[in-house]
């Protein structure tokens, strides 16, 4: 039986049904990941040994009792910040090209407790920071629908890895869009939680007011069930919000009446025609289906680039102090006394665009620039949540592209600087929902001329993810799941 | 403002990295342009009496029990340092003995 790109939901059926186990279902993602990864590059570390032995776990539970979780036997891969107990973590980075973590995140022991099964780890941006080619210690990651193009922000392995159909769902991080972006241009669903809803412990930290961690996952089912795991207060994050619920539960409810606000700034010019056209069409369904949709302005969105890039600067500059080269991470050899063990060790073991980062975080911070840059940086981050705020008082949801182009070659992007530039700018259609803590779902809505996915993304008011995976829901089933065919169709 | 070498060899310094006189040319040009385009856009902006925004209003710090927990790993978190000696990290020393 061909379990190619099948859901978690058909795939737990299957397991429930005894159509196939759950040692044989890992075998299929590692010999997958095997014949896949050396070309799309997406796993950076596999753990066959421990997948196999917690899959003959979750079928002995499967066999001994019918009422498992969805996600038992399910397996999964995890991006490269978020620690896992025993296994390597390294955010992408020679300086923690060894670190290997003493305890695990609270999403991924969440996960582990309702028996999914952990692959392994997948490839990232050197503290999800986007770099030009020189700098990931992994390399770029490939797009599994054109192994020509590039995926999301270069070198997120997350999304690439559930397209390309080798882990049945993964857990990411955005701190500026990244998971989104990744998932858009692979063709798969994302989800950035609101800030606080999903336990940060554990999750190596780039931009801590803005990092948060979500699934990727094949379909907004998967989605829905993986955040009925992973959502939640959690004791070892101050910042974490008890608000979890079943969000599985009437994900099929329908949208009739819902208001749809559509931001006129973020469908200008500069954004591709094929994406523009898709996004409608997907309005025009969500109208056909009872939702009443309108123009919209939010005039400060415009100044999102400017302050998310200063307050993720200043905080990965304050973050990536703990980098001492002591206590875990890359020690310069040369070294011959402490001031030089802090000095050789980061400039060693930091990736160029990270140095970079941390030397504007540490401008903007100066006693010079704090009022001039950072603070104005953090008035602007209130206006344009409080212009959010009150485009919700009489909407439910906004859309907008996740991009405002759809993959693009990596021929074009090899340590081109204009085009990181260009990719920075991007990021003006995703960042604003990290200065603000919203969250927002990115949802398949068609293929452009050559193939390549489009995504749509939505957005609600905190803690609105309920109501974003019955819209995610709606456009899916007009839209039909894109993957990138079957076998060899689109080369994979 | 213009950064220079000489001010971007003073961040790197606070930033505890070592640069040469080259790469702090290179990264002093990188950071003006930044500067540039963000002040720009930041002029635009009238300085009202906004707040700072800090932090997302959703996330207010809860506190847990106080309570004791054992954390017996020590090996495993030694394990991730570089240099260890008799079960403790070791460092140069701290002080100039000269």
């Amino acid at each position: 039986m061909s379990i190619l790109n099948m859901t978690i939901k058909e795939i737990s059926e299957l397991l429930k049904n005894r159509k196939i186990g759950t040692v044989e279902l890992v075998r299929h993602y590692l010999d997958s990941i095997r014949r896949q990864n050396p070309s799309l590059n997406s796993f950076v570390t596999t753990c066959e040994e421990d997948a196999l032995e917690a899959s003959e776990k979750a079928q002995k539970l499967i066999d001994s009792n019918d009422n498992t979780s969805l996600l038992c036997g399910i397996p999964f891969g995890i991006k490269d910040n978020i620690c896992v107990r025993g296994i390597r973590t390294t955010a992408g980075s020679k300086m923690l090209s060894d670190f290997v973590p003493a305890y695990s995140s609270t999403v991924v022991n969440r996960l582990v407790e309702a028996n999914a099964v952990i692959l392994g780890k997948l490839n990232m941006n050197e503290f999800s920071m986007k770099e030009s080619k020189e700098g990931n210690i992994f390399g770029f990651v490939r797009n599994p629908w054109n192994k020509e193009y590039a995926e999301g922000g270069l070198s997120e392995g997350t999304a690439a890895a559930v397209s390309g159909d080798m882990a049945c769902f993964a857990l990411g991080s955005d701190s500026g869009g990244e998971l989104r972006q990744a998932a858009s241009f692979c063709g798969v669903v994302g989800l950035k939680p609101t800030y606080g809803l999903v336990s940060r412990y554990g999750l190596i930290s780039s931009a801590s007011s803005m990092d948060q961690i979500g699934p990727v996952t094949r379909s907004v089912e998967d989605c829905a069930a993986v955040m009925s795991v992973i959502a939640g207060q959690d004791p070892l994050d101050s910042t974490s919000v008890g608000r979890s619920e079943n969000y599985l539960k009437d994900i099929d409810k329908g949208i009739k009446g819902l208001r749809v606000g559509v931001p006129k700034e973020f469908f200008g010019s500069e954004v591709n025609t094929e994406i523009k056209e898709s996004i409608s069409r997907a309005l025009e369904n969500l109208g056909q289906e009872g939702a009443i949709y309108k123009e919209i302005s939010i005039p400060s969105i415009k100044y999102i680039l400017p302050a998310h890039y200063i307050i993720s600067s200043a905080e990965a500059s304050s973050n990536l102090a703990r980098y001492d080269g002591i206590r875990f991470g890359h020690r310069s050899p040369d070294a011959r006394n402490i001031s030089e063990v802090y000095r050789f060790s980061r400039k060693e073991g930091f990736g160029r665009e990270v140095k970079q980062r941390i030397l504007t975080g540490t401008y903007f911070l100066s006693s010079e620039n704090r009022e001039r840059l950072y603070y104005k940086a953090l008035k602007i981050r209130r206006m344009i949540f409080n212009d959010f705020r009150k485009a919700f008082e009489n909407l439910d949801v906004l859309v907008a592209p996740v991009c405002p182009e759809v993959a693009c070659k990596l021929t074009d992007v090899s340590g081109d600087k204009d085009h990181l530039l260009k990719m920075h700018i991007s990021d003006v259609y995703t960042a604003g929902l990290n200065l603000t803590g919203l969250p927002g779902l990115t949802v398949p809505c068609g293929l452009d001329k050559n193939k390549l996915p489009i995504g749509i993304q939505i957005v609600g008011r905190e803690f609105s993810e309920k109501l974003l995976l019955q819209v995610g829901y709606a456009i899916e089933k007009t839209v039909g799941k894109l993957s990138p065919g079957e076998g060899d169709k689109y080369g994979i | 403002m213009a950064v220079g070498k000489e001010l971007l060899l003073k961040i790197a310094d606070i930033a505890a990295i070592s640069i040469d006189e080259t790469e702090a040319e290179d990264y002093a040009k990188e950071l003006d342009s930044v500067i540039g385009y963000i002040e720009q856009k930041l002029s635009e902006i009238p300085d009202d009496d906004l707040e700072p925004m800090e932090h997302v209003l959703s996330a207010q710090s809860f506190f847990r029990a106080d309570e004791v927990t054992n954390f017996d790993r020590k090996a495993e978190l030694l394990g991730s340092a570089s240099v260890t000696k008799d079960g403790c990290h070791f460092v140069p020393s701290v002080v100039d003995p000269s």
